[in-house]
């Protein structure tokens, strides 16, 4: 059941809405938690006992770090230094074992699933080149809707826990709910515990702001997935399917398009969730926040796909940065080899798995860990170039912040990040390479204004991802600024509103990609 | 509800009115304003109703590919002078079926439907079963979710045209194949007493379309063609209770094949799904014996309004070759 269809938008989310309306305050989270496994039972089936078994693993674990933390406080009175010391020492290792049996059980499970079959090719290929006689089956399993972003989820839960972050939930319903969310559980975002689990388990009175708003929002998303994701979607399927027979000049406009596409079809998709939530109350994590806005292509990521980052960010990168090893590592490089790449090289190391993280979520193949190392690369050549550059600058007496030079930046930016789309959206690693060839060998500048118009997108389709796209780009910009949009609407004449309300939603009827002509385009983040 | 909840209601309401409204006037202006292929029309073939003379067709007949490939409505003209017209699409669900009915109904007098029932056992989802009931029970008023592309075709003058079908479909909505290709396997409709289900998004659809012929003092009739792959005897058994249950009657011609000298290694165009012209030819002249016998209906071949009708008849008759 896709976020777009009648199913969801007119039957479902309408269904909810309305049981949890009626249904006493203290039921109302029932109402969620049942929408939630019915939602995930009829895209999922049988698989949905996958995000049972996580839910059931984090629960009980969280019930377990909080019974030894309990039980720990209790026999510490009365001991003496040393005592606490050895039983601190105990409690740490009890901790760490049952953190590390849990999430070796939720990820062992999205491991086996997701990634079994692909390190099984790679062990078969190593071992035939070895002259070895071993081959692993090499499974195809079906992918359980939304487990790499419910996997995240549960992991930090426990995570958090164990950090002492927060206390864990002895109500298993709470801990479900949190983890099968339907608006969230398909395409994200990742929530986290403390911010998601009270408003979702308190229960929300009928409010008339929060039904149009959520409403507002979801019809915003369906305009940006359905007018301009879908309609882009024609060019792109056709040129990536058909690389070959495509000079560079088209294959860059394709790799521009489906920047548009994914960046129109997931922050819709993100508007769309953020929206149906907001009718039961629920606010969502942001996800978005204008990624176009961007001089550098660390900002870029860190303005995309947020939720994924910040969780990197706290159970991957600190951890990985701030452990021992690295600390000393990076006192041993400081002393040797300067102060800037001495510190540069823990951080490229704690980013680097970061990194391999990021490429690996995406998918099983090796197309996705280039992905990562791709932006990788990047980041790191512009650490280590920055002193050099910071030099430069001063050396000529340039300004870093002058108009020209961010043009430059955003477009420089902009070609790195279709670069590495291009990889997201070719078929392996070698199509890519054969694509960015064609860029610099036979670009045919000449020849693209004859073959814009056959590739999928006629001038109409154009005018239409052309006009679609400047409301998304002018009410980003607006947003930029601080202007919030849908508050600066409400606050205009009834007929004012009521014309831009309804101008959107004839919007998406009349010039959506959808029906006779056009095949359903499935969410590229839902996919994972 | 306090005053506040009263005033949110009713504007809820009224932008909700307002959008059904604009959602009509969309579907008007973008709706096909005549039923050719160029007119922009989905299915030209099973849409050629529309320009046939007002109340000149008596018998409809709804369906999937079975029934646009099996039935022919010039041979049942020609032996019979019943006037006839197949109204089929390929993947035509129950819901689609019914929206045709409304559509024929509204231009043509219909005394008898002919259900081709295979399309009952083609799951698909309950919601988008909805919303094309919805769309059939409203008419044309949402055309526009099906033909909102037009906007890039269409000139400003023609989005207020009024209108006019001129499409002229010789076949009457059969699709002619003169293809031969037999079906060489064992039978298929081995005798059971087991019977399969009729999914919900068919059988919701199918009520109405059963009240809406009640309704309307037209006589319905199942029908079921012969096709080896999408036949078998559980979903005879399956039909024939709904029917005998409704007041039905039902012609499963898979049954009945020896009686019109049905032979798979001839009278099939794919190897048994669909029936080529010679098979439809003698599918529908087994099906006007039937409806000689148990229905009134009018000979209209000596009615000098029917003219165009034998012209017909005889291009159709030149296109068939077998």
């Amino acid at each position: 059941m896709s976020y777009t269809s009648y199913s969801y938008l007119l039957i479902f989310l309408g269904t909810v809405f309305i049981f949890y309306t009626v249904v006493p305050k203290k039921f109302k989270w029932a109402v969620l938690l049942t929408a939630s496994y019915v939602f995930y039972a009829l895209n999922s089936g049988k698989l949905t006992v996958f995000l049972l078994l996580a839910t059931a693993a984090v629960y009980f674990a969280g019930i377990l770090l909080d019974c030894i933390a309990y039980t720990s406080a209790l026999a510490k009175k009365g001991l003496e230094r040393e005592e606490k010391k050895k039983l601190k020492t105990l409690i740490n290792y009890q901790k760490k074992a049952v953190v590390v049996l849990t999430l070796g059980f939720i990820f062992g499970i999205l491991l086996t699933i997701k990634y079994s079959g692909f390190f099984a090719g790679i062990f078969n290929r190593a071992s035939e080149f070895a002259g070895l006689n071993f081959v692993l089956p090499e499974f195809k399993f079906l992918m359980p809707l939304g487990i790499s972003y419910y996997t995240l989820q549960a992991a930090g839960y426990v995570i958090d826990i164990y950090r002492g972050k927060y206390r864990a939930s002895h109500n298993f319903g709470k801990v479900a709910l949190f983890l099968s969310f339907f608006p969230q559980i398909t395409e994200g975002p990742i929530g986290r515990f403390d911010d998601l689990a009270d408003p979702l388990y308190e229960g929300h009175g009928f409010s008339y702001d929060n039904l149009t708003k959520g409403l507002q929002l979801t019809a915003w998303g369906l305009f940006k997935k359905m007018v301009i994701a879908d309609r882009v979607n024609l060019f792109v399927s056709e040129v990536f399917g058909n690389h070959g027979g495509y000079s560079g000049s088209i294959l860059l406009a394709a790799g521009a398009l489906y920047t548009l596409q994914i960046y129109a079809e997931f922050s819709g998709c993100m508007d769309i969730v953020t929206g149906s939530a907001q009718l039961f109350g629920v606010p969502l994590a942001k996800n978005f926040e204008r990624p176009f806005f961007f001089f550098f292509l660390s900002e870029n990521w860190r303005r995309w796909h947020i939720t994924l980052g910040a969780w990197l960010r706290d159970y991957v990168f600190y951890p990985v940065s701030l452990s021992p090893t690295c600390i000393r590592t990076g006192k041993f490089a400081r002393a040797r080899l300067g102060e800037h790449f001495g510190s540069f090289l823990p951080t490229a190391f704690a980013l680097l798995i970061t990194w391999i993280g990021i490429g690996f979520w995406h998918g099983a193949g090796i197309k996705y860990l280039i992905y990562g190392l791709y932006y990788y690369a990047l980041m790191m050549l512009g650490m280590l170039l920055e002193p050099l550059i910071a030099r430069g600058f001063s050396a000529l007496s340039l300004r870093r912040e002058g108009r020209l030079l961010n043009a430059l930046r955003i477009l420089r930016t902009s070609a790195l990040v279709i670069g590495g789309m291009m990889l997201f959206r070719a078929d392996s690693v070698s199509v890519w390479l054969e694509m960015l060839k064609r860029l610099f060998v036979s670009f045919d500048a000449g020849g693209f204004a004859g073959t814009v118009l056959k590739c999928g997108m006629d001038r109409q389709d154009f005018f239409i991802v052309l006009l679609g796209a400047s409301a998304m780009f002018i009410v980003s910009l607006l947003q930029e600024k601080g202007i919030k949009i849908r508050e600066s609407v409400a606050k205009q004449r009834l007929a004012v509103r009521w014309a831009a309300y309804a101008g959107l939603i004839m919007a998406i009827v009349v010039f959506g990609a959808y029906g006779t002509g056009y095949d359903a385009v499935d969410f590229i983040y839902g996919q994972f | 509800m306090n005053k506040v909840g009263i005033k949110q209601f009713l504007r809820a309401v009224s932008f909700l009115c307002l959008l059904v409204l604009l959602t009509v006037a969309a579907s008007y202006m973008l709706a096909p304003k005549d039923n050719t292929p160029e007119g922009g029309i989905i299915n030209p073939n099973a849409n050629g109703f529309f320009s046939e003379p007002e109340n000149s067709i008596e018998i409809a007949v709804l369906g999937n590919s079975d029934a646009y490939s099996g039935f022919s409505p010039m041979e049942l003209w020609n032996m019979y002078g019943y006037t006839s017209y197949v109204s089929a699409e390929g993947h035509q669900s129950v819901a689609q079926s019914y929206s045709q009915l409304k559509k024929i109904m509204s231009r043509h007098d219909l005394k008898l439907v002919i259900f081709e029932t295979d399309e009952l056992f083609i799951k698909s989802k309950l919601a988008e079963t909805a919303a094309k009931i919805i769309n059939a029970s409203a008419g044309s008023a949402f055309s526009v979710f099906q033909y909102h592309d037009r906007w890039k075709t269409t000139g400003l003058r023609e989005l207020f045209k009024k209108p006019c079908y001129t499409a002229h479909c010789a076949t009457k909505g059969q699709w002619l194949s003169n293809d031969v290709k037999g079906y060489v396997g064992g039978e298929y409709m081995v005798k059971t007493d087991k019977k399969a289900s009729i999914p919900l998004s068919a059988k919701a659809p199918l009520d109405m379309l059963v009240k809406a012929c009640r309704e309307n003092g037209i006589e319905l009739l199942f029908l079921e063609l012969p096709s080896q792959s999408s036949w078998n005897y559980e979903k005879h058994n399956a039909v024939k209770a709904y029917a005998d249950k409704n007041g039905i009657p039902f012609l499963d011609l898979n049954i009945d094949r020896d009686r019109f000298g049905f032979d798979w290694s001839t009278d099939t165009r794919d190897r048994g799904n669909h029936l080529n012209s010679r098979g439809a030819r003698k599918a529908t002249l087994f099906i006007g014996e039937y409806l000689i016998r148990n229905y009134s209906l009018t000979d209209r071949r000596r009615d000098a309004d029917y003219k165009q009708w034998h012209k017909d008849y005889e291009e159709y008759a030149k296109q068939v070759k077998i």
